[in-house]
């Protein structure tokens, strides 16, 4: 089975077809990339996927089961997690809260056994304290744990958000930019590092990028997205040598000198 | 039942029509400023109050020094209306600049909270300057035109005719100089998106004060307009009238000018059919003082089934 | 010289040095109280004693009894020794009221980031629900001659108040939570008029709350036989319900519950993405802080044994924001202040001052025109507080502080949660539904700690 698999997705914003007819099958445990030049409709792409928009047609299917209709927050919970193109942490609350938020659909407290400081919910937040603390540790964010998130570095901001994505369980993780402003040693570490996410926490990856280098390195898998339409897909190899992904990239002229 | 419905069906739309057009006009200054900035400017039901406080000042003045009955009355009108227009225009300006703009980076409540601030100044800095001159806040006005037109049934007052010229008029005004002017043209790039239309060598600071300017000048007057309607006016008059005149400019789908306009005078109708017929039509059972409650009603029903409003696009958010 | 600073500085700072000296000043500010003319300058002073207190470095238990006693004993106690023991009394008592009230809407505000500007309505609805059937209002529109209820169940109809409410937070939060942020506002100022309209006018077709004339002869609460009718009486009653309310709001904030509500003011999109259900959330929000308004709505009632429409208008639900937002968004200590601060000026120092402004008049020595007068002049007061504050200082007197957590307790969390769960959990071995969180057991990865250090080191590199 298919850890995703979309199917004939269309999304129309007035006039504009953000994203038409695209077809996508993600194995499971892979890496995926998603490519286009800037205004191709990628986020939009992950913003359907994710349930933040829905789509006008088609289908997404995750391990099998559709999710098309599921409001953002029943998406993440059934595993799908994802990064922002221009970091959306919470920015004035703690990283340690950070983390914990993204556990909150797999905590039950309410508001009986909060107030009543039922052992349960200790119990609960105790693990849940452990268990962010642990991913912080993991992401080599620790030391960061008591700062508030607005005052970290850019990169740790980046892989706050990532550990922010991990801490909700997820099976399919897509990332939006993740090299996006940082420089070629951060990204080859980059490319590690997702790797190594996706062994540990047996994650399958969609990602969106724009450093080619990154792309080609990572991928077994790439979509080419240009004015919503998917125009290429194949592995690097066959993606690197595509006329038409040449020719969107660097224009017309590009393909006829070369 | 019906019978007497469509006999006084005829007074329903006139009084609803007028209404529908202070509705209309200050629901303009609500839908330009959320457009141009997404904010909520609570303050500009307060505009309008000052500009009815304004011109029934010029007018008692006038009265009082005994030119009233000298002038031509069309001129005493058209003279009140600019001043307070040129008054109320730069009073939002000043708004604008001292309680909006520091804030325009900073979160969403924000803003908001400083508008209902300046909302409570006005309140009380009028309330203050009327009950100091006159010894009480509640000030009676002198009507310009107080003739009354008698068409069997229907009974409509001459200043009715003027309130309605006047409303439309502004109303085509703004919707030329939006349309048709290079300072209209960069407002509605500067709505579209302040940071492109920088770039494009707009003053957005500029174009901002010209928006509160218009969508304050055209509430001024729209106060003047309504107080020679209603003849008398009190401080706390902007308030629910404002929250009538925003549902107005969202049911008309908000930051859209004809959307606002048409959106007015739904609702001004609507309001004088329930404040009329509510009564008849539930044996007694509720009357006119449920009036306002409609109107939110209203408000809430477009928020939930068509957020957007008649004429609106749907916004999408960056994400 | 210097050196001397320093160590009067690290003397300061021991928790010992502290106590002493916040217990010297209490007890000053007691005695002043007791002893000493003007009272309410002492009572100020007094009041700031908890202030000071809360910025000691005592441990938090400590805090909360200290707090208690000076609460509790000290203030009444010092302040019965004066003429004015009761006028005191009923202060406090309106003061712990709008406190409470403040805290409710520091929820919806402060946490959860959602603009409520008809608190009041909610205050309203607790106000009547104890009215109307502990006067013989209900006769009016139930029939048999049962009421007033006895006034016995006066502590049955605290928690009525408390759910009618919070139920009436999720009916008018069900549709106008899903709209934008901005909308919230003005549909809420809205709503706050809808509530006092129909108050004002539910006295036909079938007399319920008796229009504007309002309710008299409301029934004093009983207590164990014993009738609650002075207002010291009153204030121990707000006191226990305050400690109910600040108990509960300090629980929720560092909870699940609490964490989303901040999420969700921070960012929608992300709060989302990270699983946190937005209108669900919301609606939480607003029911919790309305259930505190109309508890508060109860007491009120009772207190004042006749309500009418005029108590619960516009310019009532600004006044809680005014504490809110001057006191701290989200800031517990800075709202309890700032519900303190305004309440004083509402009820004590405008009055006096005004008081005093005519009594210059009249003795000729200003002209001081009446509109002037300070006690009209709340909204001005309350508008420029609003523009100030939210230009200069939005975080409020005393901003809200971030709890922070002892990084080595994290770390053994965090190895005891390694211990039990085996290292990391693995989507792989979750249920397939993926919806039952409690199935969904961490699975036995491969991941092992000295992995999980190997990372931190390479992340620090990154």
């Amino acid at each position: 089975m298919n850890a995703l698999e979309v199917s004939g997705v269309r999304k129309q914003f007035g006039g504009l077809v953000a994203v038409d007819d695209v077809h996508l099958q993600v194995r499971k445990g892979s890496v995926t990339a998603v490519i286009g030049p800037n205004g191709a409709g990628k986020t939009t792409f992950f913003n359907l996927i994710t349930g933040v928009y829905q789509p006008d047609q088609g289908d997404i299917r995750l391990e099998g089961r559709s999710i098309v209709g599921l409001r953002p927050d029943q998406v993440t919970m059934l595993g799908i997690a994802r990064t922002f193109q221009n970091i959306r942490l919470f920015a004035d609350l703690p990283v340690l809260d950070n983390v914990l938020i993204a556990m909150h659909g797999r905590l039950s407290a309410g508001i009986p056994g909060i107030l009543l400081g039922r052992r349960k919910v200790r119990h609960e937040e105790r693990q849940a304290l452990g268990e962010a603390y642990w991913l912080l540790e993991y992401m080599g964010l620790a030391p960061y744990a008591n700062e508030i998130a607005r005052n970290l570095p850019y990169g740790t901001q980046r892989r706050l958000e990532m550990v922010r994505a991990l801490a909700t369980h997820p099976k399919l993780l897509l990332l939006d930019e993740p090299a996006a402003g940082m420089s070629p040693r951060e990204t080859r570490e980059l490319t590690e590092m997702i790797h190594r996410i996706r062994e540990d926490f047996d994650l399958t990856v969609v990602l969106i990028e724009h450093d080619m280098k990154l792309v080609m390195n990572i991928s077994e898998h790439i979509l080419v997205l240009d004015y919503g339409r998917p125009i290429a897909e194949g592995t690097p190899e066959e993606i690197r040598n595509n006329p038409r992904v040449i020719e969107a990239y660097l224009g017309r002229a590009a393909v006829s000198g070369a | 039942m019906i019978p007497q419905l469509l006999h006084s069906l005829p007074q329903v739309l006139v009084d609803g029509v007028t209404l529908g057009a202070v509705y209309a006009t200050v629901a303009l200054g609500y839908t330009m400023v959320y457009g141009i900035l997404e904010l909520i400017n609570f303050a500009h039901g307060e505009i309008f109050m000052s500009g009815a406080f304004i011109g029934t000042a010029i007018l008692i003045g006038l009265n009082s020094a005994g030119w009233l009955g000298h002038l031509p009355k069309l001129l005493v009108l058209l003279l009140t209306l600019a001043v307070a227009m040129g008054l109320t225009g730069l009073l939002g300006m000043g708004i604008e600049r001292v309680a909006y703009r520091p804030l325009r980076n900073a979160p969403r409540l924000i803003p908001l909270i400083s508008a209902i601030g300046v909302s409570f100044v006005l309140q009380d800095v009028v309330r203050f300057i009327a009950e100091w001159r006159t010894g009480n806040y509640i000030v009676t006005g002198v009507t310009l035109y107080g003739a009354e037109l008698n068409l069997g049934s229907l009974t409509v007052k001459t200043n009715t005719l003027i309130v309605l010229g006047a409303a439309v008029l502004m109303m085509a005004g703004l919707d030329l100089f939006v349309r048709r002017t290079r300072w209209g043209t960069a407002m509605r790039a500067v709505a579209q998106d302040k940071d492109t239309a920088a770039l494009m060598s707009i003053n957005v600071n500029r174009v901002i004060a010209l928006t509160f300017f218009m969508g304050s000048a055209l509430g001024g007057a729209t106060g003047v307009l309504f107080a020679q309607q209603y003849g008398t006016i009190d401080p706390y008059i902007g308030f629910i009238l404002g929250l009538k005149a925003f549902t107005a400019a969202v049911l008309g789908g908000i930051g859209n000018i004809r959307g606002a306009m048409f959106g007015g005078f739904v609702l001004g109708i609507l309001e004088m059919f329930a404040s009329a017929e509510l009564g008849p039509l539930t044996g007694g059972v509720l009357g006119a003082e449920y009036k306002d409650v409609f109107a939110f009603l209203i408000l809430i029903a477009v928020l939930l089934f068509k957020p957007e409003g008649l004429f609106g696009q749907a916004v999408k958010e960056k994400v | 010289m210097k050196q001397g600073m320093t160590r009067l500085r690290t003397r300061l700072r021991r928790p010992r040095t502290q106590a002493v000296l916040l217990a010297a000043y209490t007890v000053l500010s007691a005695a002043g109280l007791a002893f000493a003319g003007p009272p309410i300058v002492w009572f100020l002073l007094l009041l700031a004693s908890l202030l000071l207190l809360y910025y000691t470095d005592l441990p938090g238990a400590v805090k909360w009894v200290w707090a208690g006693v000076v609460v509790a004993v000290l203030l009444p106690v010092c302040a019965s020794t004066g003429s004015s023991f009761e006028s005191f009394m009923e202060v406090a008592t309106q003061m712990g009221i709008y406190v409470a009230m403040a805290l409710g809407l520091n929820v919806v505000v402060g946490f959860a980031g959602l603009l409520d500007l008809g608190f009041i309505a909610f205050f309203a609805l607790g106000a009547y629900t104890y009215a109307i059937f502990f006067s013989d209002q209900a006769n009016h529109f139930i029939p048999g001659h049962h009421f007033p209820l006895p006034a016995d169940l006066f502590w049955l109809c605290l928690p009525a108040g408390l759910l009618v409410a919070a139920l009436f937070g999720v009916l008018l939060g069900l549709p106008v939570l899903r709209v934008k942020g901005d909308y919230l506002a003005i549909v809420t100022l809205g709503f706050g008029e809808i509530i006092r309209i129909i108050f004002n006018n539910l006295d036909k077709p079938v007399n319920i709350t008796n229009g504007a004339i309002g309710i008299s002869s409301v029934e004093a609460p009983r207590f164990f036989g014993v009738s609650l009718s002075f207002p010291h009486q009153f204030y121990y009653l707000v006191l226990a319900l305050l400690a109910l309310v600040l108990y509960a709001v300090r629980r929720l904030e560092h909870s699940r519950i609490g964490r989303a509500w901040k999420a969700v003011r921070e960012d929608e999109i992300a709060a989302q993405a990270m699983g946190v259900p937005l209108t669900r959330t919301k609606l939480v929000a607003f029911a919790v802080g309305a259930s505190f308004s109309g508890l508060m709505g109860v007491v009120f009632a009772a207190k004042q044994a006749f309500i009418d429409p005029t108590s619960f208008t516009m310019l009532e639900s600004i006044t809680i924001l005014v504490m809110v937002i001057l006191g701290g968004m989200g800031s517990l200590p800075g709202v309890v202040v700032g519900a303190c601060l305004v309440t004083l000026l509402n009820i004590q120092l405008m009055p006096e001052l005004t008081n005093w402004l005519n009594t210059l008049t009249t003795a000729g020595v200003i002209q001081f025109p009446s509109a002037l007068s300070p006690s009209k002049m709340q909204r001005l007061i309350f508008g420029i507080i609003l523009i100030l504050f939210a230009v200069f200082r939005p975080q409020g007197m005393i901003p809200s502080k971030t709890r922070r957590h002892d990084p080595a307790a994290l770390a053994k969390l965090a190895a005891e949660w390694q211990a039990q769960t085996g290292g990391t959990f693995r989507a792989g071995v979750r249920p397939a539904d993926g919806q039952d969180a409690t199935a969904r057991a961490p699975g036995h990865g491969a991941v092992t700690r000295a992995q999980g250090q190997d990372g931190a080191k390479e992340g620090a590199t990154l």
